[in-house]
Parts: structure tokens; C-alpha cells; sequence
């Protein structure tokens, strides 16, 4: 059974910062230093062969970053679910309290 | 690719370290994002079957990250090992060309040294022999240490190539691989001694796998016919490992690209497949005896693959590609590639003669 005893905020506030994550990991593109290698070695299989690495990489990492962002995506998800739950709760409390103090 | 002294003119050691620092700062900016996961991704509040999802998920992120890091980070420190060997081969090559220079030679591009030195008068033979031996002298000097700059050079790129990163992100990378010192080695031999090389592989790579009576052809796959036209111009056949006539053939058109030494690998891990498929067990008394690493479940999934072998003309490339007989035969492939070094080579070239 799942269950959270966690503020909403507090799961916004991590979905915030893995989407920051995935963002910082995105940044990190390795063609430019594999661009600089091979520039710097002309003629070189490192200069043929490591752009292909170097795209798979980015490629890879791209990917990783969606999955972090899939991560927060699930936890904003909670955090709507538990404000939803709360508010239904909310509103059966007020509705069970007008119900038995005969209130209008 | 063929490194020539040309190209060594234009070898950059603040290239190779500004390349360093640039995969610095991708290693601490994918650390950080790593390390963000790690802390931020399972909130404190989450209890139960939530918490327990929530932390094998992170796990499987934060590892992924952590193979690409750890290999990144080892090509990095590789990178870096090879500022100073590239500054060396820098100046070197300056220093040659400056030298060449005051002894009126010219190397072009391609490396031929040439006397440029004006016309000589003697006054007799010997005078004439002794300048000469002299200039010849001088050539071989600069020569030499052209071959060390190249040498050299070979070195790095080699270093820099077996130190590229493996794992899950390095999988869409290219599948084969040469040694550059390999490359270059293999671009001296004659087609002869490359078809004794192929043969030899062939040979020995059998013996370990336990494959005999079988025979090797290195011959036109491209037409089998012979008729002097490409059979299927839209596939490029390197090589086949036929069990009907226990065949392994390789294109001859191929034996220029070291590559091949990939292919003959490949073919021979085919036949090795075969063999294991064959030696399964009949009753449930037998033993099973598979290839090393290999359990009996992936032997009899090649058996199912082989009685439904996909062809990349009648049922598409990917499925060709990713049936499980050509994954684990390319996986050897190219992993034989990734082993081979210049001394290894040298060594087979030696059994092979």
C-alpha cells in the first residue's frame, strides 16, 4: 500500500530540483570536447571515430534525463493526488459538520 | 584512417587539454545532476510500497549515470595523460621541419623528404661520394625522426581509443572499433599475408571454441554468380559461416579494412553456436557443456533462433540485426576487435608466416 505523509510543497519542491537535474545533465554535451579532441588530432581515428561516441553519449544522456524528468513528473502527480485527497476530506468534514450540527 | 606526417603538423597539445577541461566540466555537471537524484528524488514522507518503488527506480537512474561517469571519467584522465606526448610531437615536428629547412631538404605533406639543394661541382669522384653520403645521411636523420613523430602519434591515438567509455549510453556507438597501431599496421601488408592472417584467426579462434573440420575461403561474396555484377547491391556482405558445407567464407573485397578481423571472429562464434545448439542435452541424465559464460537457456533460445532465422532482405534489417545469434556473434565480434593490439597482430602475423 502506498502512502505519504508529506506536504505537497515538499514534493514540488523535489520534482523541482530532479527537472533541474535533468536539465544540468542535458547541458552536458560531450561533442564539444570530442569536437576540440579531434580537432586537435587531425587525421586520427579519435577524430573519425569518437564523434559517433560522443552523440551516443548525448543520446544516452538524453534519455536519462527524460526518465529523471518522468521522476518528477510521478511526484507533482502525488502532490495533486494528496491536495485532491485533502480537499475531499476537507469538504466531507464540512459537509458531515453541517450534517450533524444541523447548520445551514 | 591513416595518420601522415601532414596531419602532424596540425596536432595541437592545447586542443587535446582544452578538450580535457571540457569533459571536466560535462564529469562535475553530470555528477551534480547524479547527486541531485540521489538526495532529492525519494521524499523523506514516503513510506511503504511508495518508498520501496521510489527507491529501486532511483537506484536504476543513479547507476546508469554512475557507469557513464566512471568511464568518462577514465577517458578524461587518459585525455589528459596525452597533453604532453602531443606537445612532444608538436615540437618535434617543428623541430624537423625548422632542421629540414637549414639542411635544404622538403618534406611535403605526405612525408617524402626532398634535396632541394642547389647543384654541386667536384672535383672528383670521392669529394662527390662523401657529400653524397653525407646528404643521405642527413635524409635518414630526418626520417627517423619523422617515424618516431608518427610512432608517437600512433600511441596516443591508440591510448585515446582504448580508453573510450563502455556502457549502457556507449551502446549506439560505432560497433567496430580498430586499434590505430592495428589500422596502420594492417594497411603495410600485403593481400597474402592478410589472407594468412584471416586464415590463421580463423583457425585459432576455432581450435579455442572447439570447431573442427571446417574450411576457410576468402573469396567475391558480393558475386557469388559470377557474373561479374553485385548479386544484391543492397546488402554488403562481409562474411557467412555456412553449416550446411561447414564453409566460412570472407569477402575478398573486405581484406583492405581490418574490420574483417572482427568478421572472422564473428563467423567463427556461428559456428561455435551451432556446436552448442548441437551439443545441448538429449536426455535429462546429460550434463550441460556450453560455451564459457553461456547458460543453456541463451544455447537453446539460438536453437529456437536458428529454425526462425530473420534475413535483413525478407524480414528487414532490424530483425537481422537483433535476433539473438547476431547480437552475441557481434558482440564477439567486436570484442575480439576491442582485444586486438599491434603486438597481438604482430604475434598471429609471425604464426601465420
Amino acid at each position: 500500500m502506498s502512502t505519504y505523509r508529506v506536504e505537497p510543497d515538499e514534493l514540488r519542491a523535489s520534482a523541482g530540483d530532479l527537472r533541474t537535474a535533468a536539465t544540468t545533465a542535458r547541458g552536458a554535451d560531450a561533442t564539444d570536447a570530442i569536437s576540440a579532441l579531434g580537432g586537435a588530432l587531425p587525421a586520427s581515428s579519435t577524430a573519425s571515430v569518437m564523434p559517433e561516441f560522443a552523440t551516443a553519449w548525448d543520446e544516452g544522456i538524453d534519455d536519462w534525463a527524460a526518465s529523471v524528468d518522468d521522476f518528477a513528473e510521478g511526484l507533482e502527480s502525488a502532490a495533486a493526488d494528496a491536495e485532491a485527497a485533502d480537499a475531499t476530506a476537507r469538504l466531507f468534514q464540512q459537509w458531515l459538520a453541517r450534517f450533524l450540527g444541523g447548520g445551514s | 584512417m591513416t595518420i601522415g606526417y601532414g596531419d602532424l603538423r596540425s596536432w595541437r597539445g592545447g586542443g587535446v587539454t582544452s578538450a580535457s577541461e571540457l569533459l571536466r566540466a560535462d564529469i562535475t555537471a553530470l555528477e551534480k545532476a547524479r547527486d541531485t537524484v540521489e538526495s532529492d528524488a525519494v521524499p523523506a514522507g514516503f513510506e511503504g510500497f511508495a518508498r520501496v518503488a521510489a527507491v529501486a527506480r532511483r537506484a536504476a537512474i543513479v547507476s546508469a549515470m554512475d557507469t557513464h561517469i566512471d568511464g568518462l571519467t577514465s577517458f578524461e584522465r587518459t585525455v589528459y595523460a596525452q597533453v604532453a606526448p602531443v606537445t612532444a610531437i608538436e615540437k618535434a615536428v617543428q623541430d624537423i621541419d625548422t632542421d629540414a629547412v637549414g639542411q635544404q631538404f622538403s618534406i611535403d605533406s605526405s612525408g617524402t623528404v626532398s634535396d632541394v639543394a642547389p647543384t654541386q661541382t667536384f672535383d672528383n669522384r670521392y669529394e662527390r661520394f662523401e657529400f653524397e653520403e653525407g646528404r643521405r645521411r642527413q635524409r635518414d636523420a630526418l626520417v627517423a625522426r619523422m617515424t618516431e613523430a608518427l610512432d608517437d602519434a600512433y600511441a596516443v591515438d591508440s591510448a585515446i581509443i582504448a580508453a573510450r567509455p563502455r556502457g549502457s549510453f556507449s551502446d549506439d556507438g560505432p560497433e567496430d572499433v580498430v586499434d590505430p597501431e592495428v589500422e596502420r599496421e594492417w594497411s603495410t601488408m600485403s593481400d597474402d599475408e592478410r589472407r594468412a592472417v584471416v586464415e590463421h584467426i580463423a583457425e585459432e579462434r576455432a581450435r579455442e571454441a572447439g570447431v573442427d573440420d571446417f574450411e576457410v575461403r576468402i573469396e567475391d561474396l558480393e558475386d557469388q554468380d559470377g557474373d561479374g555484377v553485385d548479386d544484391d547491391p543492397a546488402t554488403d556482405l562481409h562474411g557467412d559461416w555456412n553449416e550446411g558445407d561447414r564453409v566460412l567464407r570472407i569477402d575478398e573485397g573486405d581484406l583492405d579494412d581490418p574490420t574483417i578481423l572482427g568478421t572472422v571472429a564473428h563467423e567463427v562464434r556461428h559456428a561455435q553456436q551451432h556446436k552448442a545448439v548441437d551439443d545441448l542435452p538429449w536426455w535429462w541424465w546429460e550434463d550441460y557443456h556450453g560455451p564459457p559464460g553461456v547458460g543453456q537457456e541463451e544455447v537453446e533460445s539460438w536453437k529456437d533462433n536458428f529454425d526462425d532465422y530473420k534475413t535483413s532482405r525478407h524480414d528487414g534489417f532490424d530483425a537481422y540485426h537483433d535476433q539473438p545469434v547476431e547480437a552475441d556473434a557481434r558482440e564477439t565480434g567486436g570484442g575480439y576487435l576491442d582485444d586486438l593490439d599491434s603486438d597481438g597482430l604482430e604475434r598471429i602475423r609471425e604464426e601465420a608466416r
